[in-house]
C-alpha cells in the first residue's frame, strides 16, 4: 500500500469541505502540500510519519474549512440580506430560525429534569424529549440554510422567503402542537395545514432540485432523514420528516457548492 | 500610509509567512518549512492555516504572486514574494518586538547580552 498515494486521495476528497471559491483558487496548492507534506512524513518515520501529519492536519482542516465557510459565504449572505426589503425579512426570519431553535434545543433538553416532587407544571415527559430536540435542530437547520444558502442564486430571493415562512411556519406549529399537545389541536388543524402543504410543494421542489443538479449523496441524505423522522401512524410527522430531510439535503448541497462573486484571489492559471 | 497606521501586532501565522518570504520568493510547502525552522519548529503552518492566511496577504496587498514555475526534478508550483507594502509592516512588527525585548531585559527578564542561554 502506498501510504503517500493513499493519503493525498483522501485529503483531496476532505478538501471539497473548502468552499468552492477557496478550492477553486488553492485547491491544487494544498494537495501540493499536503502530498509533500506526506511524503517528508513517511521518508523520515514510515507509516507512523504519515499518521503524524494527519494528527496535524486534520484539525488544522476542519477548523480552517469552517473559518473560510464563515468568512466567505456568511460575508456574501449578510451583503445580499441588506440589500432589499426581502433580503432584510429573509435575514430576520433566518435570526429567529436560529435563535428559537438554540432555546428550543435548550428546553427540549433541560425540560425533563424535573426536580424531585415538584409536580406537573411546565415540565416535560421525557419521551417528548427527543421531538422538541429534533424541532429544534431543524429549526437550526432552516436559519442556516436561510444564511448560508441565500449566495446560491439558484432560487429567487421572494422564492426563498416563501420557503421560509412555509417550513418555519409549519416547523414552529408544529412545535406549539408538541408543547400544547391534544389541547391544542386547533393550531394544527388551522394555521398549520395550508402552511405544511406549501412546505410539502418546496420540499418536493427541493428534492427536484437535487435530482437536477445531481446531488445525488444529498439526494440519499434526504430520503434517509425524511425515513428515519417519517412516523406512519401520525401524518402530521409528514411535514416533519419533509421539512427536516429538506434541511439536511440542503445542507449537503450547500457544502458542496457555495457560488457567489468571484473569489478576491485569482484563480489557477 | 505608514507601519504605525496598520493593526499590529501580527498574527503569528501572518508575520512568520511574512518573515519567511523577507529573503526571496517561495512556494507554499518552501513558506511552511521555513515557518517551522525560523520558529524552533514551535510553529507549525497546518495546509490551510497557510493557504487562509495567504489568501488574507494578498488580498491585503502584502504579499503578490509572483509567477508559477517548476524547480529542477520538481512540479509546477506558484511562487509568492513580499511586496513593499509588507516589506515596510514586517519590518515595523520586527522593530515593535524588538522593543519588546529591550523592555524584558530592562526588567532583568533576558540577559544583557544576545543569544545567552536564559
Amino acid at each position: 500500500m502506498n501510504w503517500v498515494t493513499t493519503s493525498t486521495r483522501l485529503y483531496a476528497a476532505l478538501v471539497q469541505l473548502y468552499p468552492k471559491r477557496f478550492r477553486e483558487a488553492y485547491g491544487e496548492e494544498l494537495l501540493q502540500v499536503f502530498r509533500d507534506c506526506a511524503r517528508d512524513g513517511h521518508r523520515t518515520g514510515g507509516v507512523w510519519g504519515v499518521v503524524q501529519v494527519w494528527m496535524g492536519v486534520l484539525p488544522d482542516l476542519f477548523t480552517t474549512a469552517a473559518e473560510q465557510h464563515a468568512e466567505e459565504d456568511l460575508t456574501v449572505s449578510l451583503k445580499i440580506l441588506g440589500g432589499t426589503l426581502s433580503g432584510f425579512l429573509v435575514g430576520v426570519l433566518s435570526g429567529a430560525g436560529l435563535i428559537g431553535g438554540a432555546l428550543w434545543i435548550l428546553v427540549g433538553a433541560v425540560s425533563f429534569l424535573r426536580p424531585p416532587g415538584v409536580p406537573g407544571g411546565m415540565y416535560r415527559d421525557v419521551q417528548d424529549l427527543l421531538p422538541m430536540f429534533f424541532s429544534g435542530v431543524q429549526l437550526v437547520s432552516l436559519g442556516l440554510i436561510a444564511v448560508f444558502l441565500l449566495p446560491g442564486r439558484q432560487w429567487s430571493l421572494p422564492y426563498r422567503l416563501l420557503l421560509l415562512v412555509a417550513a418555519g411556519g409549519g416547523q414552529v406549529t408544529a412545535m406549539g402542537w408538541q408543547f400544547f399537545g391534544e389541547n391544542a389541536d386547533w393550531m394544527v388543524l388551522t394555521a398549520g395545514t395550508l402552511i405544511q402543504i406549501a412546505g410539502i410543494a418546496l420540499a418536493g421542489l427541493g428534492l427536484l432540485q437535487q435530482v437536477r443538479s445531481r446531488t445525488w449523496g444529498a439526494l440519499l441524505l434526504t430520503l434517509a432523514a425524511a425515513m428515519l423522522l417519517f412516523n406512519f401512524e401520525d401524518w402530521r410527522t409528514l411535514f416533519l420528516a419533509l421539512s427536516g430531510a429538506l434541511a439536511m439535503g440542503l445542507m449537503v448541497l450547500m457544502f458542496r457548492s457555495a457560488p457567489g462573486p468571484k473569489p478576491d484571489a485569482p484563480a489557477l492559471s | 500610509m505608514t507601519p504605525s497606521d496598520f493593526d499590529l501586532p501580527l498574527t503569528p501565522a501572518a508575520f512568520h509567512i511574512l518573515l519567511a518570504l523577507a529573503d526571496g520568493e517561495k512556494h507554499g510547502y518552501a513558506i511552511m518549512q521555513d515557518v517551522t525552522a525560523l520558529s524552533a519548529g514551535q510553529v507549525h503552518l497546518g495546509p490551510g492555516s497557510l493557504y487562509g492566511t495567504i489568501k488574507r496577504l494578498l488580498v491585503d496587498g502584502w504579499i503578490a504572486e509572483a509567477g508559477e514555475r517548476a524547480a529542477e526534478g520538481d512540479e509546477r508550483r506558484r511562487y509568492y514574494r513580499l511586496t513593499e507594502l509588507g516589506h515596510r509592516i514586517v519590518r515595523a512588527e520586527a522593530l515593535r518586538l524588538a522593543h519588546l525585548v529591550d523592555q524584558a531585559r530592562a526588567r532583568r527578564l533576558l540577559p544583557r547580552t544576545a543569544g545567552m542561554d536564559l
